[in-house]
């Protein structure tokens, strides 16, 4: 696994975490635009498309993938939230989306640590990478 | 360094796309017959790849097309303001698409030049496609203020209030029932404390960045050239609906966007099945089926087309299971929800919108009704805007066959390929075909008197496909550039500039030209801050009102209202408008008649906003009505008669309970709940004596 893309990970683990923890208390106004922001368009997706791709997508790729999977997993997790009796809240919203972040944070992590074995011969290849 | 470091990157990535292709194109080419060698797909790469060591990414054009972007939205900027303040029009709209042409003309001109990076050209698709959306921003920037925005802002608030879904929506009740719009936003506005109309701006950004992107990556797939994909993105970007429609605050403007990424995500993950990507794109689908209707029907029709095509076309098998799981996915999902979820969208979409269209359009057709006018309707529109738009559909039509011959002869020279070994597919470019060939006809509904808005919408669908289409002519154009050796030695700086140069104007007068289609001649700028007659966006004093009768009646009041002024009270207000169709007796009436006292009784009316500006002027051109399209107006189109709204204050069971300018509520539940009968209702008086 890359450097990079190993801190990125723990990065999203520390964001989804953070997230949680946010929800608990006053936070700075600029703390919780920035958390919901990556919560909402950048960190949900970033660790689904790690999780589903062993080999590293190339960055701008790894954005769109972020991009499009954070939008769709949070409009999922809003829908079902809002059609549970929990009701889709700052706190459940917060706690569902940090948490299923660093569980998938988590898990990208370990499913791509070098230790793993990964054959390179059977890494997911793209027609669009190089 | 860094900037070194990325650039060298960036042109290693390129250079192996090269090579991989290169490799694929020669070997499938060597078992080929003579004839179709020079034909194939794969040397559709060659003009840029060729000179790949020449290829790199420009900083400098990127800063350079940035600024002209920047100084294109100041003049729109400055376009907006001048018709805010009331100044001349004409002159204003003038300004308008002079920025729309700094806009678009510079970025067009690069990506359909040869030797661009394809990230560069993603990019400045990506940045041209968030400057057209900072364009329709600049036209509202303190609010949403297209009807189908307040529609889905109700929802929000409706989600926002409840923290439930499927609350009732006055304004369409069926958009309560696809509520990934409102959800996102909603979530969004809980976790920064932004507001909704901020919140809805950043998720239908990110939704523009996702379209301009995915579509540029799957037209890549598709055609298999940066360069048609970016002649591809510029086609699209200039449909009729992109500048305006496309950016507002609707659930298909998020769903479009979730379908494309779906599309680029399968294809990349296609042939992986035992992987977890297929958990992805089931995700997507499930977002896009919650978001909107027709968005998930053509999803789930484009990945049926899809896996009957690679079936058909006898492609890997792994590829078709995976796309043919797909399809299954989206079919189902999409069917359940529609059926046993959505129940109300069937007669919405069915009953209300497409069955009148197609009535209408074979009425015309068969000559049994009279065809619409086109640019008709409202004040005089200047002749240029007029030819702008005809001209734009004359050049899509007149390049239409020539896109379509260029792309039959890709197909036949992929079909010679895949028997000679190559798996390049050529499924997609079958679909793209398809979908150019319907556009002429879904031209046709333009000229029925109510069926404007199916052409309009169904252009964000087919002009997918005719944009790759179209996109293989931009692509033929560059390759011919090389032409001879005696050519290129003569003059091969000034003919690569000649011919990109007017393939770019081209695209650039589609792009004026639809905006002409696609948007009211008056409705292009920002409306007057003074209005003349009747306003065709919310009004401050009508918020105010709102804002009031939140405050000081409650929520979720049955009111009656014009058009306009319900949206407000559905919204800022949270009442229960009640529609038009239901309640423009009451305003027509020339005195508190039977009909009027009938109307408010089954409608549950129980307050009435009278807006005075009514009768100053005709109703909003974009609709054609003030209440109702049912509205009974006589013979004349003139204002509505004061006399309509007076009969209110006169009458001593409706009761005055706000007024300012010229809003007045009224209070009319005794009316209602039968402890007071106008005077004038059941006599003849009441029946247009007092007229």
């Amino acid at each position: 696994m890359r450097p990079t893309r190993s801190r990125a990970l723990v990065g999203s683990c520390v964001a989804g975490a953070v997230a949680v923890a946010v929800e608990s208390f006053a936070a700075p106004p600029a703390l919780r635009v920035a958390l919901g922001l990556m919560m909402v368009f950048v960190v949900p997706g970033f660790a689904a498309s790690c999780v589903v791709t062993r080999r590293p997508l190339s960055v701008g790729e790894s954005l769109l993938a972020s991009l499009g999977t954070s939008l769709a997993i949070t409009i999922c997790v809003s829908v079902l939230l809002a059609a549970t009796p929990v009701g889709l809240t700052r706190g459940s919203l917060a706690d569902v989306l940090g948490g299923s972040t660093i569980i998938l944070s988590v898990y990208a992590w370990r499913r791509t640590r070098p230790d793993r074995g990964v054959q390179p011969g059977r890494e997911s290849t793209s027609k669009m990478q190089p | 360094m860094i900037l070194d470091l990325a650039h060298s990157l960036c042109t290693i990535e390129v250079l192996g796309w090269e090579i991989h292709v290169r490799q694929r194109s020669v070997s499938a080419n060597a078992e080929m017959p003579e004839r179709f060698r020079g034909d194939t797909l794969e040397l559709s790469h060659l003009p840029e790849l060729a000179t790949n060591s020449r290829v790199r990414t420009s900083l400098a054009w990127i800063c350079s097309i940035v600024l002209c972007s920047a100084a294109g939205l100041a003049l729109i900027a400055a376009a907006n303001n001048a018709s805010f303040r009331g100044l001349n029009y004409n002159r204003a709209l003038i300004l308008f698409f002079l920025g729309l042409v700094f806009v678009f003309t510079p970025t067009a001109i690069r990506v359909l030049m040869r030797d661009v990076d394809r990230w560069e050209r993603l990019v400045l698709i990506v940045i041209l496609g968030g400057a057209l959306y900072a364009t329709k921003i600049l036209g509202s920037p303190n609010a949403f203020t297209f009807i189908d925005e307040y529609i889905h802002v109700r929802n929000t608030l409706n989600i926002l209030r409840t923290h439930h879904l499927f609350q009732f929506n006055p304004l369409l009740p069926t958009a309560s029932y696809y509520p990934g719009l409102a959800a996102v936003t909603a979530g969004l506005v809980d976790l920064t404390g932004f507001s909704t109309f901020v919140a809805g701006l950043l998720v239908i950004g990110a939704a523009r960045i996702l379209m301009s992107a995915c579509f540029f990556l799957v037209a890549e797939e598709i055609m298999g050239s940066g360069l048609a994909a970016a002649a591809a993105s510029l086609v699209y970007a200039a449909n009729p609906m992109f500048l305006f429609w496309t950016a507002s605050f609707s659930y298909e403007n998020l769903a479009l966007p979730l379908a494309a990424f779906a599309v680029w995500w399968l294809s990349r993950s296609r042939d992986q099945l035992e992987s977890l990507m297929p958990i992805v794109t089931a995700v997507v689908i499930v977002a896009v089926t919650v978001t909107h209707h027709v968005a998930g029907f053509a999803l789930a029709i484009l990945l049926g087309v899809w896996w009957l095509a690679e079936w058909l076309t006898k492609q890997p098998a792994a590829s078709r299971r995976c796309v043919g799981l797909m399809f299954l996915v989206a079919g189902s999902v999409t069917l359940t929800w529609f059926f046993f979820i959505a129940r109300p969208a069937a007669s919405y979409l069915v009953g209300n919108n497409i069955a009148p269209a197609v009535q209408q359009t074979g009425s015309i057709i068969l000559h049994h009704g009279k065809a619409r006018h086109l640019f008709s309707g409202g004040p005089k529109v200047p002749e240029w805007f007029m030819l702008a738009g005809f001209t734009a559909y004359a050049i899509l039509l007149f390049a239409l066959p020539f896109g379509l011959y260029r792309a039959w002869n890709l197909l036949r020279s992929r079909k010679i390929r895949a028997g000679y070994g190559s798996r390049a597919g050529h499924a997609a470019i079958a679909v793209a075909m398809a979908m150019a060939v319907v556009f002429p006809f879904s031209l046709l509904p333009r000229f029925a008197p109510a069926s404007g808005a199916l052409a309009s919408r169904s252009s964000e669908y087919l002009f997918t496909g005719l944009a790759c289409v179209l996109s293989l002519l931009a692509e033929q154009a560059a390759r011919h550039q090389h032409g001879g050796a005696r050519r290129r030695s003569m003059r091969p700086t000034f003919a690569r500039w000649c011919r990109t140069l007017v393939v770019a104007g081209m695209v650039t007068l589609v792009l004026l030209g639809d905006v002409t289609v696609g948007t009211t001649f008056s409705e292009v700028l920002r409306e007057s801050s003074h209005p003349a007659g009747d306003p065709w966006i919310v009004q401050p004093d009508v918020i105010d009102a709102s804002e009031w009768a939140r405050v000081h009646l409650g929520i979720n009041q049955h009111f009656a209202a014009n058009t306009v002024d319900s949206l407000a009270l559905a919204t800022y207000g949270e009442q229960d408008a009640i529609s038009g169709d239901s309640v423009w007796p009451i305003f027509f009436a020339d005195a508190m008649n039977s009909t009027v006292v009938h109307t408010i009784r089954t409608a549950r009316v129980s307050y009435l906003l009278a807006d005075w500006r009514m009768t100053e002027g005709l109703p909003p051109i974009s609709l054609g009505y003030y209440f109702s399209p049912f509205e009974l107006f006589g013979s004349e189109w003139e204002p509505l008669p004061s006399i309509a709204l007076r009969k209110f204050a006169s009458s001593p069971c409706a009761r005055l309970i706000y007024a300012s300018g010229p809003i007045q509520i009224f209070d009319v539940v005794r009316i209602e709940n039968g402890s007071c009968v106008p005077r004038a209702a059941g006599t003849v008086q009441g029946k247009r004596s007092s007229s």
